[in-house]
């Protein structure tokens, strides 16, 4: 297995996400949603995935292979809606790392926090990396 | 939580076995583009071409991540404002070429043993049949729990009330 096992545990602390009404607004159009005011739920890709998974893929230790690298899986679970100029806290930690079928998998779990340290959004993200051949790219 | 407008979906119940309307958005690279400014992944397999295909791709492709914000915004307007979105899983599976058109379909799962959840299953192709979202489902905290029949909210006026 090409990624490193003993990464698992650990944990990336991204900076504090300010929740900007333009970039929620862009990101809503971007989605299909033209007249949106609060932020959609997969604004969480802009608060909270982004800002771990350029940690966790700048982790050289972890033994990514980034052309190989494919966005496998996502869950997001939603406490409540996140409130436009409200900062957040972005983390995030290795979850799990294994071989299956001439596979890697590579299991980060997110958590973004408010100020008040209460959980506004939790994601699992499953992310593959093909062990050889022609190399695909990330489709996330 | 304000309702959103999704070309295509139509308010109605949210009775077990509904199949709730088809959603149709065309991936355009600028739409691409624009998500990738949004969302801040500039992974150049969405953005160049000569990457892209450097990286054994056909070309470009839309974020996997694209694809289920447009499928989460179906959601949402399915549900109409009559709820909230709680949890959102898919598995990536196939890919969107810019010029794609994505399909975004969903139907109300079996009942739920909470009457103030609703469970639906989805799956977002696109119109030339790539699965592109797949295993994937969302799970509903209604405002008010559904009426037994209908899955109506009480007070929701319906077609024919």
């Amino acid at each position: 297995m090409a990624l490193n096992p003993t990464c698992v545990g650990r944990r990336y602390v991204g900076a504090p996400q300010i929740v900007d009404g333009a970039d929620a607004r862009a990101f809503a159009a971007a989605v299909g949603v033209g007249d949106r005011i609060d932020p959609v739920p997969t604004y969480a890709a802009h608060y909270l995935l982004a800002p771990i998974a350029s940690l966790l893929f700048a982790d050289g230790d972890v033994g990514l292979d980034l052309p190989r690298l494919v966005h496998a899986e996502q869950t997001f679970a939603f406490e409540r809606r996140p409130h436009v100029g409200e900062a957040l806290l972005p983390e995030g930690t290795i979850a799990k790392v294994e071989s299956r079928r001439g596979l890697d998998f590579l299991e980060l779990d997110l958590c973004a926090k408010d100020t008040d340290g209460l959980v506004v959004t939790r994601a699992t993200s499953v992310f593959v990396i093909r062990a050889g051949g022609k190399p695909r790219a990330a489709t996330a | 939580m304000t309702p959103t407008t999704v070309p295509g979906s139509e308010p109605g119940p949210l009775a077990p076995g509904t199949v709730l309307p088809e959603v149709r958005q065309t991936i355009s690279q600028a739409r691409i583009e624009a998500y990738a400014r949004a969302s801040g992944d500039h992974n150049p397999i969405h953005l160049d071409e000569t990457y892209a295909r450097a990286a054994g791709l056909p070309g470009t492709i839309a974020h996997g991540m694209l694809s289920l914000g447009v499928l989460a915004s179906s959601v949402e307007g399915w549900v109409a404002g009559r709820g909230r979105l709680a949890r959102l899983h898919c598995r990536f599976a196939g890919m969107v070429r810019p010029g794609d058109v994505l399909v975004c379909r969903g139907r109300v799962g079996p009942p739920s043993s909470d009457p103030g959840r609703v469970h639906l299953e989805l799956e977002a192709i696109t119109a030339a049949g790539v699965r592109a979202l797949t295993h994937a489902s969302a799970t509903i905290e209604m405002d008010r729990p559904l009426g037994p029949e209908t899955g109506a909210a009480p007070g929701v006026a319906r077609d024919g009330d």
